[in-house]
């Protein structure tokens, strides 16, 4: 063969060596061409075009949709053409090779494409302009939540030190370390101080560092499970993902068959029961063993609906004593957002930045609900009711006032009628009112407990 | 003449027939044209990219004057016109057009029965001269001149003008 080609070449005086190289460049060349005419990013598109938007907020031009082409719109408050893609997640703006777009993304080293993890949130969701803002305006969001018990996990830490006796009169620890120059609440602290778990040389702190330390919002969730898939940071709470943990929209770039991301790619401030459930009653843990044990009564759950499923999700099945309120409605129906998100002060327990009792919905023997009339328009109470699609209220409305003063615009009060509209979508729901009523409680007793003694779940 | 030594070879190809010349190409002189085509072509059109490459001037500056449109073409008023990005209004002073975009973070703002403006992202609120009445919008809405080009409304995004001004019809 070698011989024929020699002679071949030799034939015409044209060195073997140029024929091989024209070969290879005219390859080189097809290749070229068919990169051009095929590029890798058409696979992602029936009718491939490149997908140019320039949004308004900065003008400069970016080609993400090209491939993530049919993704969800992140959400009402960030559309694409005014937000685009990179002021959020970063990358290379103009590049259509998939590692050189994703080069400089903003997230985790776990989760890459969540530029809501806490590590990183203060130059995507938390940057300039944006949920960093003015405390005077309540926009403060991200100093809220990192210094809020669900990042700080403070009250475990906490407890685990107090229980080893190694808690320090006046220190605190947390996740992260915060401070706060202005505390208001009397029960809150002036700091937390980063919780190194090497530095307590204890074997009951290092187990409970790798046991433990994963249930805040900051960390990545750490099994595959079902129920446990979750965001990190704000995405924790604002993105929904499914029980399976899979991908559900129409992203063609996004695996459906493996898990990691939310079910769609979408901010949500209608927070369903089953996303607090990704994390809140999975099963019991106990600081002393440093034990957790997983909840084993979830089979035949998927084939219940309504509120014995609620029920069923939401309380472990020896737990048969919620009032209706605790399983009809969703969590964020009482819990506000000062309560979950945080207030702006330091807590190192749950207990102290709970606020919501009772009598906060329903009153007293003696008082009925506090409530307040909305008439400045820039209250944050209309903003939060414009974000939620599930309710709205207007200025000269009057609703019920949490006791730390927070306006909750989805409990109208008219002609002394209380009723809440569901932040999730459920029904509207007359609230029953203790005034009047033969109720025969003791006013100092609200917590959710001490009315379960009469008002229970009748299965 | 005579002492050109290309000359003469140039004077006998000219004057050989047509079956002259195909006579004497041989088969070498062939393949090796034909070689050297095909590597000259790409080196060719790689050599004229790399000049269009070099050639290439961005663009210095966006446009900023945009065609809306004949009046007679909207239906009703005010009208938002993707074009410009504007709400284009009439009145009896005649036709003034308000930026859409929305001084807080450039969203798109709606104009309303009263002809006030929202802005569905965040809430902002202007009245219908452009002042912010609900935040957090802090930034009045911008009025944007007007002129006719033929009987069709030209907007320049670039010239901002007092919102009493009026494009007479």
């Amino acid at each position: 063969m070698s011989f024929h080609k020699r002679k071949l070449a030799g034939s015409v005086g044209v060195p073997i060596t140029l024929i091989i190289g024209t070969v290879a460049l005219t390859g080189a060349l097809l290749a070229a061409v068919n990169r051009q005419v095929n590029p890798a990013w058409s696979r992602w598109q029936d009718n491939p075009q490149v997908r140019l938007i320039t949004p308004t907020l900065n003008g400069e031009a970016e080609l993400c949709l090209t491939c993530h082409n049919g993704i969800e719109q992140i959400s009402d408050s960030h559309p694409v053409d005014t937000f685009g893609c990179v002021v959020c997640h970063g990358g290379d703006r103009l590049s259509l090779d998939q590692e050189v777009a994703h080069t400089g993304l903003i997230g985790s080293e776990a989760n890459p494409g969540n530029p809501a993890d806490l590590s990183v949130v203060e130059v995507s969701c938390g940057s300039a302009d944006c949920h960093s803002g003015d405390v005077a305006n309540d926009r403060d969001h991200i100093e809220r939540v990192t210094r809020s018990v669900q990042a700080s996990y403070a009250g475990a830490i906490n407890a685990l030190l107090d229980l080893n006796g190694l808690a320090q009169e006046g220190v605190y620890y947390g996740n992260l370390a915060v401070s706060d120059e202005d505390v208001v609440n009397p029960a809150a602290v002036e700091a937390l101080r980063r919780f190194d778990p090497e530095s307590f040389d204890n074997p009951a702190v290092t187990e409970f560092a790798e046991e433990c330390l994963t249930c805040h919002v900051a960390s990545q969730t750490v099994t595959d499970e079902p129920y446990y898939h979750r965001g990190t940071g704000c995405s924790s709470c604002h993105t929904v993902y499914a029980r399976n943990g899979l991908y559900q929209g129409s992203d063609p770039t996004l695996s459906q068959t493996e898990t990691g991301h939310a079910a769609t790619h979408e901010l949500t401030t209608a927070i369903p029961y089953t996303t607090c459930n990704h994390c809140h009653n999975r099963g019991t843990h106990d600081l002393e063993t440093l034990t957790f044990t997983p909840r084993d009564d979830l089979d035949g759950v998927e084939a219940l609906s309504g509120s014995e499923r609620r029920m069923a999700e939401l309380y472990t099945a020896d737990s048969t004593h919620y009032a209706v309120c605790q399983y009809e409605l969703d969590c964020i129906d009482c819990h506000t957002a000062n309560e979950v998100m945080g207030d702006g002060d330091i807590y190192t327990n749950e207990a102290d930045a709970r606020r919501v009792e009772c009598r906060t919905c329903h009153g007293t023997l003696e008082e009925s609900p506090a409530t307040v009339t909305l008439e400045d328009p820039n209250d944050v109470a209309f903003r939060r009711a414009r974000l939620n699609p599930f309710y709205d209220v207007f200025v000269g409305n009057t609703v019920l006032l949490s006791p730390d003063g927070d306006a909750m615009g989805h409990i109208r009060v008219e002609n002394d009628l209380y009723s809440l509209s569901s932040k999730v979508g459920g029904p509207t729901y007359l609230i029953p009112q203790v005034m009047g009523s033969g109720c025969e409680q003791d006013v100092e007793r609200q917590r959710a407990a001490d009315c379960q003694e009469c008002h229970t779940y009748e299965p | 003449m005579s002492s050109g030594r290309g000359l003469p070879i140039v004077r006998n190809v000219i004057l050989m027939s047509l079956k002259e010349r195909i006579q004497a190409i041989d088969r070498r002189a062939v393949l090796r044209g034909m070689v050297n085509v095909i590597w000259a072509a790409p080196v060719a059109l790689g050599l004229g990219q790399f000049l269009k490459f070099l050639r290439f001037e961005p663009p210095t500056e966006q446009a900023t004057r945009f065609t809306l449109g004949s009046p007679g073409s909207f239906t009703t008023f005010p009208v938002y016109l993707e074009s410009g990005q504007v709400w284009l209004f009439q009145d009896s002073g005649g036709y003034y057009a308000v930026d859409a975009i929305c001084t807080h973070l450039g969203c798109t703002v709606y104009a309303q029965p009263d002809s006030s403006f929202q802005c569905r992202c965040h809430g902002s609120q202007f009245a219908a001269d452009g002042r912010v009445l609900v935040g957090p919008a802090t930034v009045p809405l911008r009025f944007l001149q007007l002129s006719w080009d033929g009987g069709r409304l030209v907007v320049d995004r670039a010239l901002q003008v007092d919102p009493s001004v009026r494009l007479s019809a």
